[in-house]
Formats: structure tokens, C-alpha cells, sequence
């Protein structure tokens, strides 16, 4: 069997899974879709919240069947890797979630309508959140852009968020780190570095405090940056950055979530 | 001792502002009801500023920092206003004897004197600046072209903005004014007359230009030729003030104040010396600039000897395109209001300063805060609209005038093009395509009219505003936006560029990533040890260095005063130096590696392509100089 096929009939087990028993993922899922929508089709703003929410508890959403019948170590008898199992899981679930948030998006552009015609021009300009933060960007950005710019920002934090309680979904407690602290000299090692660590906190903080670091130069450059890629091709320049650093994030959690769960005792 | 003493000069202050009761009333000669350029009456102006004063809408029941305002129609002066508190803390309202600085109005004291040297016949305006120079005077020049006095006026020097300090704290540091130019000499970037870019350091030039030719120290020509014939006898203008004690000491007392959030935040005198002194040093009292404004406005003005001076320094040396619009006449700003104002603004650590005239009308007014900006204090903020009212769309325009397009993106002139903090050039952009709706009213001349969103309480309004640009041509090709002060300049491989700054943050970050991702390999056992490897993240360790560096020298620069002190330049330009070695070590490995192992050949590339990003983004920028 070749590697797609693999994991195509990985993800067709785990959407069977999800679909079946009681209070399924589905029905949960449907339910917060549509307030959400609700939500977002009253106040455009909400719509941003969405990609987060879902981010934050996709994961345990999707996958809930498994958990709540213990039915995880049923894999170790299927003949796939487990990292076959995470790549299936990391790729369902960014399907879905892209799938998902999408909608969103358009509700977003059509509450701009609806609002306007149920309750005036005066009403939509009193909520708008997004058009007044256009505002504060004395032109630069248009309404829509500034619609997409945020959109994208939200589904990118989102995407971070889902690839966090992904990796926790699959390496829950980390059970070689807590081997680990068994052993007298890591469990040394893993506190001179929670010291260093917590020295350089203390240290970066002092400098924050009497003005060596000034945090606001610091932001002040990278809101110039961003202000200018946000205002550069349509705000696509940004877009591109997000997507970039949260694919960085995923990427990196990914490979993370594969090395761990290798090595986790099921 | 020193809190009766603050309170007593607190007595005092409140007491001339009593006595006087002028000060928000309207002298002999003219009325309430005197109508002004905008359109509103004097008594209506009053009122605004009157409301401005007591606006608490913040909760701090002080919103703005001290300020003056003076407002005169010819002799007779229409309004001399105090407002606000000079010294929050010890309750001192802002008086007649409230000192503020006139930043950058200071160099109007220069180009008065060289028109007073041109009346002279001691001084050509067109001749090459160097022939009244020393010998060598400039050290940076990259253009043999000449730069004559009307270049001074007009900022066409060609110079960038100066990294070196152009303040000392230290009032026993200052050097004489030729030892201080020759400090501070910026690069030339633009071939002189081509460019408009606002010139501190061209300005100070120019006034040890008038030293040279009068035989006469700067600061006492001035006193000799401007102040004391107007009895300006609370104006200063050397470095340190100390050609007038009593400004010196007033000076010192003085405070400045930023407004965050609710409160005010005491920044204490904020004083300051700057060695090249000509281009922005004068302190003094806001009457004192009136009447220097007065004696400006005035066509038989005492300044000169005679009234063809008076309108040739009125009359424009820099227009928009090929139009007869001044932009700049003689140093002088010309804006477009209702009426068309000359005149010039001012900022330094301290304060803000504005003097605009309507010579047509004689209207004009000053005001000075002792806060930093424009837009800070709603005084400084509102009143030139309230006086002179803005230009009405259909000023230049009829109903002929054909819809223009601008597009690209410019850059603005006034900045820094090159050396290592080149890339904050690329962080002030404007995409001209956004800037409004130009029209074209001949000449190369635009006028862009723009409904820009504002928020007026929670509401979204469109406020409608109109400004002129002059479109030109380099002689190289690339276009022009001319504005009073400065230009833009079109950049038309702007999104490639910011992209390359962009790539190289991001490789930074996604260096960080990499370098996570191979601990975690290491930490399970994963990793291949090797040569190949370990150079890589050398490269990846690189980029992120180089970033932080960037970041770093940028942060020194911003927190000094927009100054980068020379050791600071060295380290930074050596690490980057270091950093583009690195990386260039790094993609040769992995470009051998690829030859010789012939597998994991997209990591190899995509190494190649990060050392690429980070190598082409520090030479491109320039961030090793």
C-alpha cells in the first residue's frame, strides 16, 4: 500500500470514528458552528473569534470518541507507524479546520450587508469594529483588506492553537521527560536549566525595568514593518508572513508531536 | 527654599498674566468681529482656543502642555494668548515670560540674513556655496555639481539625514560651528537642485555661510541685524543660550511634557545644545517671535533697506512642477490654505513652534507649545485651520480638470539612504495610489483631494481635505512627488525590496525554528552528527544574530536621538560582517554536500537559500557600513 492510500484510509477510520456514538464530534460541531455564525452574522467582529475557538478545541472535539473509550491503543495493532497516524491526524484536522473557518469568512463579508439593511447605515457605523480600525490606519488599508488582513491573522493564530492541542492530544503527559526526572543527574540538569532560564527572565526583565531594552523601540520597528507589509500588494505581503510564521510553528509542533509520541508507552 | 521660590515666580507669572488681561482679549486696532482668511471671526477663534483650554474630556483636567498663541493683522495684534500650566506640578500657568524653543523657525533667521547679504551685493544666491567656504569644508560629497545658497534654501543640497548627534547634553562640549559641521556631515545622496530633502545640516551651512561672508560670528550678526533692531530682547541664539542670561536661566526652568494615556508625564527641561546652532537653536518668549513674524509680514519691513528685498525673499525658488505655485520661497514654506501662507515650523525635544503668514492680508500667527509634535497638543493641531482656513478642492481645479492616476510606491526624501539603518527608509512608504484622488490641473501639477475616516466619538465621519503635489522627472527616469519640505521619490522595485527585508526577518525567525527542531532531534536521538550539520546551524545562528544585531543598532538609534554612536556603527558592522561570512561558509558546505552526498538535497537548498536571503538582505542594505 502506497503511502497515500495509507493515510487516506487512516483518516477515513478516524472519520468513521468520529461520526459514530453518542453526542458525537459532528453534532458538537454543528452546534458551535452555527452560534458562532449567528454570532458573526449580527457583529462581523465575532467572526474573528472563531478560527481561536476552534484552534483551541478542535483537537478533543474530533477526536473525543477515542478518548472517552480509551479505544488510542487499538492503533498499535492496525499496520501503520505511528507517525503515519500523526501525519493523518495533523492533515484531517487542518482540512477541517480550514473548511470550517472558511464559511466564516463570508458570513463575516455578508453581516456587513445584513446589518446594514435591518438596521441602517448609522447602526453598522456605530459597531464596526474593523472600519475604525481602518482609521487608525489613516487610509492605508481599506476596509475589506483590513477585513482579510485580520481574518487571516485570527486563522493563522487559530491554526498555532489547533497544531498545541494536537500535540498535546497525542503526548498528553510526556512520560520520557518523567522518566527522565527519575534519574537524579537529568533531574539536576533539568533544574540548572529551569535556573538559567529563569535567571535570563530575571535579567531581560531588570534590563526592561531600568530602560537598557526598550520593549516599545523594539515593538515600534515591528509595527512600522508590519504597517508597511500591510499596506504593501493589498496587505498580501502580510498575509504571506503570517501564514509563514504559523506554518513555521505547525511544522515545528508537528515534528515535535512525531518524535514524542514515538517514543510515548501506550 | 526652592518650592517658595516656584511659588513666588508662580505669583508672578499669574500676576503679569492678570495685570495684563489682554491676554485673551483683542487689542486696540482691531475687533472681535475682524474676519480671517478661514472665514471666522477673531471672537469665534478665541472661543476654540478658549474651549481647547478647558476641553478635561480626558479626566486629567490638564490636557495639553503649556501654550502660546499669538495672532496679529499687521501692527495691531489680535490675539496673545497663554493657556495651560507650564509647570503641572507647581501650578505655574503659562505667561508672557514662558520661554519655549523655536526649532527649525530658527533657520528663517538664516535666510534673512542672506537676503540681507544679497541686498548687500556681498552674497550671490546662485554661486557655488564652497567659493564662500573654506577650502575642503566638505568631506562626503558625491557630486562635483555646485551647491549654491538657493540649493541651502530649497533643502537641495543632496544631503541624507545626519546619523551623527546633532545635540550634546553637555553645554561645555559644544564646538565652534565650522568643527561641528564638519562632525556631523552627512552623506549626499541626491545630485544637488534635483531634490527636495529638509536639511537641518544645510540650513547650519548656510548660517556659517553669512558668518564667512559678513567676517561676522553667526550668532552676533543675528543679534546685530534681527534682534536688536526689532528689541527682540528675550530671544537667544547660540547653542547654549548664553548670548541672552535671561533666556539662559528662563530656559532652564522650563519643562516639557508627553501626555500618555490619562496623565501627564513630566520629561523634566529636556535641555538640550546643539552645536550646529544656526538650523535650530533659538529659545525665547512667543511675543518676541511676534514680532519678529510682524516685522516679516511687513512689506517695508525694518529688516531690510529695501522693499524689493522684502518681495524677492517672498517670491518662490521651488514650485510644484512646472507650475508658478511656490513650494519653498527663499527658505520660506509656502502651504496652501484658503489663502496661500509662507512661514515655517519647528520641533525639538522640547517643544513645537509655528510661525504661518498671509503676506496678502498681513494676517499671521504663531504658536508654541512645549510639547513635541503637531498633532500632540490640539492647539498646535487646529488653530492654522481655524486662522487660514484649508484649501477648498475647487481652488485650482474646474470642472475641466481630468482625473489623474498615480501609482508605485515613493519613499520619502528626508530619511536615510544609506548605511546600515538604510532599511527604515523602507518602513515610511507611501503607496501612491492610496494617497487620494488626484486631478490634474496642468503643469504637473496634482491636486488630491481625499475623505479620509476619522472617528468622531464612536462614529466614523469622512473629513475632507485637499493638498498640491508637483509631479517631476530625475533625469534618470524615476518620478517625483514635490511637496513643501520634501519630496517623494518613486521606487519601483519597492515590494521586491521590502520583500528581501521581509525574507530576512522570517529566515531569522524560521533559523529559530530550525535550530529548536535539530535540539529536539538531538534530544531523541535523531540526529545525524556531522561537519555538514553543525555548519548549518552556524548559518542558521547567523541569521538570527544578524537580525538581532539589526534590531539592536536600531533600538541604540532611536533611544539616543536618533543618533548611532561610532563604536556602535563598528561593532554592528562587524558582526555583520562576521554573520555574512558564516552564512557564506554555511551554503558552500551545503552546496558541496548536495555534489557529494546527492540526497536530502531540498534541505540542502533550502539552507543555500536561507544563507542566500540573509547574505543578499545585509549587502543589499547595506547593514555592514
Amino acid at each position: 500500500m502506497n503511502d497515500s492510500k495509507r493515510l487516506l484510509n487512516i483518516v477515513r477510520k478516524d472519520a468513521i470514528a468520529m461520526t459514530s456514538g453518542k453526542g458525537n464530534a459532528l453534532i458538537m460541531f454543528l452546534l458551535l458552528f452555527f452560534v458562532l455564525g449567528g454570532l458573526t452574522l449580527l457583529f462581523p467582529a465575532s467572526g474573528l473569534v472563531a478560527p481561536c475557538i476552534m484552534g483551541a478545541g478542535f483537537a478533543s472535539m474530533l477526536f473525543q470518541n477515542e478518548s472517552r473509550y480509551h479505544s488510542e491503543r487499538f492503533n498499535c495493532v492496525l499496520p501503520i507507524s505511528r507517525r503515519d497516524l500523526v501525519k493523518s491526524r495533523f492533515l484531517l484536522s487542518y482540512v477541517l479546520y480550514a473548511a470550517a473557518c472558511l464559511p466564516f469568512y463570508f458570513v463575516m463579508l455578508a453581516s456587513q450587508f445584513v446589518i446594514r439593511f435591518l438596521a441602517g447605515d448609522e447602526f453598522y457605523s456605530k459597531i464596526n469594529i474593523i472600519g475604525k480600525l481602518t482609521v487608525k490606519t489613516g487610509g492605508a488599508l481599506t476596509e475589506p483588506e483590513a477585513l482579510n488582513l485580520l481574518f487571516i491573522a485570527a486563522f493563522a493564530f487559530g491554526a498555532v492553537l489547533l497544531s498545541g492541542s494536537l500535540r498535546s492530544y497525542f503526548c498528553g503527559k510526556d512520560l520520557s521527560s518523567a522518566e527522565d526526572t527519575a534519574d537524579p543527574i537529568r533531574k539536576n540538569k533539568m533544574w540548572l536549566k529551569l535556573y538559567i532560564l529563569a535567571a535570563a527572565i530575571f535579567v531581560i526583565w531588570g534590563l526592561v525595568i531600568v530602560g537598557i531594552i526598550n520593549l516599545g523601540e523594539l515593538f515600534g520597528i515591528f509595527t512600522a514593518l508590519f504597517s508597511q507589509l500591510a499596506a504593501a500588494a493589498g496587505g498580501y505581503m502580510l498575509v504571506a508572513v503570517m501564514l509563514a510564521v504559523a506554518a513555521m510553528a505547525v511544522v515545528y509542533r508537528y515534528i515535535c508531536t512525531v518524535l514524542e509520541y514515538d517514543e510515548k508507552e501506550l | 527654599m526652592n518650592r517658595i521660590m516656584k511659588r513666588f515666580s508662580a505669583a508672578l507669572c499669574t500676576g503679569a498674566v492678570l495685570s495684563s488681561l489682554t491676554s485673551f482679549a483683542v487689542r486696540a486696532g482691531a475687533t472681535a468681529d475682524t474676519v480671517l482668511p478661514s472665514r471666522m471671526t477673531v471672537a469665534e477663534v478665541e472661543h476654540e482656543l478658549d474651549f481647547n483650554e478647558g476641553d478635561v474630556t480626558n479626566g486629567s483636567g490638564n490636557k495639553y502642555g503649556a501654550t502660546a498663541v499669538g495672532l496679529f493683522r499687521g501692527d495691531d495684534i489680535l490675539i496673545e494668548g497663554y493657556y495651560a500650566k507650564s509647570d503641572i506640578e507647581n501650578d505655574i500657568p503659562t505667561c508672557k515670560d514662558t520661554v519655549f524653543e523655536w526649532g527649525s523657525i530658527s533657520a528663517t533667521l538664516v535666510w534673512v540674513s542672506a537676503m540681507q547679504l544679497w541686498e548687500q551685493g556681498k552674497l550671490d544666491l546662485d554661486r557655488d556655496v564652497r567659493e564662500y567656504l573654506p577650502d575642503g569644508f566638505f568631506q562626503r560629497l558625491s557630486y562635483d555639481d555646485p551647491i549654491t545658497m538657493l540649493d541651502l534654501m530649497n533643502h537641495q543640497g543632496g544631503w541624507q539625514e545626519t546619523t551623527r548627534p546633532l545635540f550634546v547634553a553637555d553645554g561645555e562640549e559644544i564646538p565652534p560651528l565650522k568643527a561641528a559641521l564638519q562632525d556631523i556631515e552627512p552623506e549626499q545622496v541626491f545630485r544637488p537642485s534635483t531634490v527636495t530633502a529638509y536639511s537641518g545640516y544645510g540650513a547650519a551651512v548656510a548660517g556659517y555661510v553669512v558668518e564667512c561672508v559678513s567676517g561676522t560670528d553667526y550668532c552676533e550678526y543675528v543679534h546685530r541685524n534681527i534682534l536688536e533692531p526689532l528689541g527682540m530682547e528675550h530671544t537667544a541664539i547660540n547653542a547654549d543660550h548664553s548670548d541672552n542670561e535671561w533666556v539662559q536661566e528662563q530656559r532652564k526652568k522650563e519643562k516639557c511634557y508627553e501626555f500618555l494615556a490619562v496623565e501627564y508625564i513630566d520629561l523634566g527641561n529636556q535641555l538640550y545644545y546643539c552645536p550646529v546652532y544656526p538650523c535650530c537653536s533659538a529659545a525665547g518668549t512667543m511675543s518676541d517671535l511676534m514680532t519678529y513674524a510682524q516685522a516679516l509680514a511687513d512689506k517695508d519691513s525694518p529688516l531690510f533697506g529695501s522693499s524689493d528685498t522684502w518681495k524677492e525673499m517672498f517670491t518662490g525658488t521651488s514650485f510644484y512642477g512646472d507650475s508658478d505655485i511656490p513650494s519653498i520661497a527663499h527658505g520660506f514654506l509656502c502651504d496652501e490654505h484658503s489663502v496661500r501662507t509662507f512661514g515655517h515650523s519647528g520641533d525639538t525635544e522640547m517643544s513645537h513652534a509655528d510661525m504661518i503668514l498671509d503676506l496678502d492680508s498681513g494676517t499671521g500667527l504663531v504658536l508654541m507649545t512645549n510639547q513635541q509634535g503637531d498633532t500632540v497638543n490640539n492647539f498646535a493641531a487646529e488653530t492654522p485651520e481655524l486662522v487660514f482656513g484649508k484649501l477648498s478642492p475647487d481652488k485650482y481645479t474646474s470642472d475641466t480638470a481630468e482625473k489623474a492616476k498615480l501609482s508605485g510606491y515613493y519613499l520619502n526624501a528626508r530619511g536615510i539612504h544609506k548605511g546600515m539603518l538604510k532599511f527604515t527608509d523602507y518602513l515610511g512608504a507611501v503607496n501612491a495610489g492610496r494617497i487620494g484622488e488626484p486631478l490634474d490641473i496642468g503643469n504637473g501639477v496634482y491636486q488630491i483631494n481625499r475623505k479620509l475616516p476619522t472617528l468622531v466619538n464612536t462614529e466614523i465621519r469622512l473629513d475632507e481635505s485637499s493638498e498640491l503635489y508637483g509631479a517631476e522627472t530625475l533625469s534618470d527616469g524615476t518620478a517625483l512627488l514635490r511637496r513643501p519640505a520634501e519630496d517623494r521619490i518613486q521606487h519601483r522595485y519597492y515590494l521586491a525590496e521590502l520583500g528581501l527585508l521581509t525574507l530576512y526577518f522570517l529566515a531569522a525567525a524560521a533559523g529559530a525554528f530550525l535550530i529548536l527542531t535539530k535540539h529536539r532531534l538531538k534530544k531523541h536521538g535523531r540526529l545525524e552528527k556531522s561537519f555538514c550539520s553543525s555548519m548549518m546551524t552556524v548559518g542558521y545562528a547567523a541569521g538570527i544574530i544578524s537580525a538581532v544585531t539589526l534590531l539592536t543598532a536600531y533600538i541604540i538609534f532611536s533611544r539616543s536621538g536618533n543618533v548611532l554612536p561610532e563604536a556602535a556603527q563598528l561593532t554592528a558592522g562587524r558582526l555583520q560582517l562576521l554573520c555574512v561570512l558564516l552564512c557564506a561558509f554555511s551554503a558552500v558546505t551545503a552546496v558541496a554536500a548536495v555534489i557529494r552526498e546527492k540526497k536530502r538535497i531540498v534541505y540542502y537548498i533550502a539552507n543555500t537559500a536561507y544563507n542566500g536571503i540573509v547574505i543578499g538582505a545585509v549587502l543589499f542594505f547595506e547593514m555592514y557600513r
